[in-house]
């Protein structure tokens, strides 16, 4: 087997409803999508993926059956899980985690109470602020 | 298992042997000071039933005192090992020692020693495990083991006057030793058996019934059955 | 699989258990959890064999034999161990016992155990290795664990766990764990139990549990949904409720935040001391 691609970065938030292999599902799709991880890269075993994070081993299972019934891994038996990129399903897999994340914004903006009139007003300064360089991921703006 | 155990009684083992050499010397200073003649057999005859009387007890009563001691019940239970296991790993090693120095009793003395008072050590020793698992106090056993003498002794007497009516004299006082002995050892057999059983991390006081129910109900009966005999018949005659 | 079928069990006159029953599958992570006192270690204990049940009975699956201690491996909240023993004579002792032919003793030698110490001279940290060394030997099918990973340093925490995740990963290992704190265990368990009055008040997995409670902070109480405890502030108050289900969002007037588990036991137990 080549060797596993060991840096992917995952942090699980304990505090958010979202079930452990949701979020580990979508940190591997992120991770893919945006180029991190390349087509016919070596994906961390289970076992190696599991004791990385210290989580119960049924949930990457979990995480690796459905990224393989989504098409995002292949598996070679004895060899490990591998990424396949489908060009095809690229664009709109892309779409489709974008979506996910707007509409995980929407809601918890909702339950904060702002309206969708704030949100495209918020939405359209911090936008126009990373257009112009000013803001970075994670940087609390003025 | 089995290795600790053996290792945790030799070590009451030569603890009490500390016994078989200081009342002799104690007796044979006492002697050599009075000018006396040192009679080396009643020295060690002495010396013998003291050690006997505290391995017995001691032997007993520390059958569980490891545990005790290292707050290990938690994990002997959690042991693949039957309580029978378990008993018989404590009781055995113990048991040999005290049968390797009644032997010597025997070898040293003579037989007298064991035909007076040999199953009272027996006794003595079962008796005190109950105090290993702190079912009695010392005083309510030392009570209990009184009562035992007392049993054991008039039980003699009245089984060997038996014997004399059936002829069979010829034994005498062995036998009437063995029976009235194996009167005795029957009902804490079983109710030691029937404790230990059932035994586990809760406090002792929760298992007692089974003790209660058996031993001393048979102690009462023993003691009333040979009140009422020595009333009607008395010994000695 | 462990089925608990009519277990009743009490300390002299104080019932822990009547009639209660469980049934926990081969290979699942199950969360024991309660207000101290309750009775989570009582059950432990009586599935590891160290305290009889008085009426009822716990059994295990037949492929862990006549008598399933011997592939049951147990850690009680007090670390028990015969502590005047050296390491060594304690290694030897447990060998013995299960019929062993050796121990991997890796982890001891990593944190420095001498074999020559006496068990009672141990840290608490490096008693825990030990002990779960000492279990671990056995190819235990069932790991029953009592409260202990949280008075660990951090390090050793995550080398007890991650050997756990070694053990699930390799084979269908069941494990129960009772615990109050939850900090690194969250993302292990798959089923929590919150046991009330020797009964079980919630049985839920994990991702059930989060997606039906939740924190609705709002001054006025939610009146469609059950509330398990709430906190008052000056200007308004938290209510904890359950069962919530996505169909109610919105409707509830208030911020809804999701929680991590040890907020969620709390709610169920603030509910206990209001």
């Amino acid at each position: 087997m080549n060797k596993a691609r060991e840096d992917i970065q995952i942090r699980i938030d304990a505090k958010s409803a979202v079930p452990a292999y949701e979020q580990i599902k979508r940190a591997l799709k992120l991770a893919i999508l945006s180029g991190h991880i390349r087509e016919g890269e070596r994906l961390m075993t289970l076992r190696e993926m599991a004791l990385k994070l210290v989580v119960n081993p049924n949930t990457i299972i979990k995480v690796y059956e459905q990224l393989e019934n989504e098409g995002f891994i292949y598996s070679r038996p004895g060899a490990g899980y591998y990424v396949r990129l489908d060009r095809s399903k690229f664009g709109r897999e892309r779409h489709e985690l974008f979506g996910e994340i707007t509409r995980d914004y929407i809601s918890r903006a909702l339950d904060l109470g702002y309206s969708g009139e704030d949100m495209l007003q918020e939405l359209a300064r911090l936008a126009g602020m990373s257009l112009r360089g000013t803001l970075r991921k994670g940087q609390p703006d003025d | 298992m089995l290795r600790k155990e053996i290792r945790d009684a030799l070590k009451r083992f030569v603890e009490s042997l500390v016994a078989l050499i200081l009342i002799p010397f104690v007796y044979a200073w006492d002697k050599l000071i009075t000018k006396a003649g040192l009679d080396y057999k009643s020295l060690l005859q002495t010396g013998f039933v003291v050690t006997l009387l505290i391995f017995s007890v001691y032997a007993g009563a520390t059958l569980f005192q490891s545990e005790r001691k290292d707050r290990a019940f938690e994990y002997l239970f959690s042991l693949p090992l039957s309580r029978t296991e378990i008993i018989l790993a404590k009781v055995l090693p113990r048991l040999g020692f005290l049968i390797l120095l009644a032997g010597a009793a025997t070898l040293v003395v003579g037989r007298e020693l064991l035909q007076e008072a040999g199953i009272i050590f027996l006794l003595l020793f079962f008796s005190s495990i109950f105090l290993s698992i702190g079912v009695f106090s010392v005083i309510l056993n030392l009570f209990g083991v009184g009562l035992i003498y007392l049993i054991y002794f008039q039980g003699q007497l009245i089984v060997s006057s038996f014997l004399l009516k059936l002829g069979l004299s010829s034994h005498g006082l062995w036998v009437a030793s063995v029976i009235s002995a194996a009167v005795l050892l029957i009902p804490f057999g079983i109710a030691f058996w029937l404790t230990f059983m059932k035994i586990d991390v809760r406090p002792i006081k929760l298992q007692l019934r089974t003790y209660y129910a058996i031993v001393l109900p048979t102690l009462i009966i023993l003691v009333s059955l040979i009140v009422a005999y020595s009333r009607t018949h008395p010994l000695g005659s | 699989m462990i089925d608990i079928a009519g277990l009743s069990f009490s300390y002299g006159k104080t019932r822990v258990f009547k009639d209660f029953n469980l049934s926990i599958p081969d290979g699942q992570v199950c969360l024991i959890t309660g207000i101290n006192g309750v009775g989570k270690s009582t059950l432990l204990r009586l599935m590891a064999g160290v305290l009889r049940p008085d009426k009822g009975a716990i059994r295990f699956d037949a492929r862990l034999g006549p008598d399933p201690r011997r592939k049951i491996g147990f850690i009680s909240d007090s670390l028990s161990l015969y502590e005047s023993l050296t390491v060594s004579e304690a290694i030897a002792l447990h060998k013995s016992a299960y019929g062993l032919p050796a121990i991997d003793d890796a982890l001891i030698r990593h944190t420095k155990i001498g074999s020559g110490q006496k068990v009672r001279e141990l840290s608490i940290g490096q008693r825990t290795i030990l002990h779960l060394e000492l279990v671990l030997s056995l190819a235990p099918e069932v790991f029953l664990i009592d409260e202990i990973i949280h008075s660990i340093d951090a390090y050793l925490r995550r080398i007890f766990l991650e050997q756990i995740v070694q053990l699930l990963a390799k084979r269908r290992l069941t494990v129960v764990m009772v615990n109050v704190n939850f900090h690194d265990i969250e993302h292990l368990v798959e089923r929590v139990i919150l046991l009330k009055s020797g009964e079980i008040a919630v049985d839920e997995t994990i991702d059930a549990l989060k997606a039906k409670v939740k924190k609705v902070s709002s001054r006025s109480a939610p009146d469609s949904l059950y509330v398990l405890s709430r906190i008052d502030y000056e200007d308004h108050s938290d209510f904890f409720v359950y069962p919530f289900h996505e169909g109610l969002r919105g409707t509830l007037g208030g911020e809804i935040r999701d929680l991590n588990l040890t907020e969620i036991v709390s709610a169920f137990i603030g509910g206990e001391y209001a």
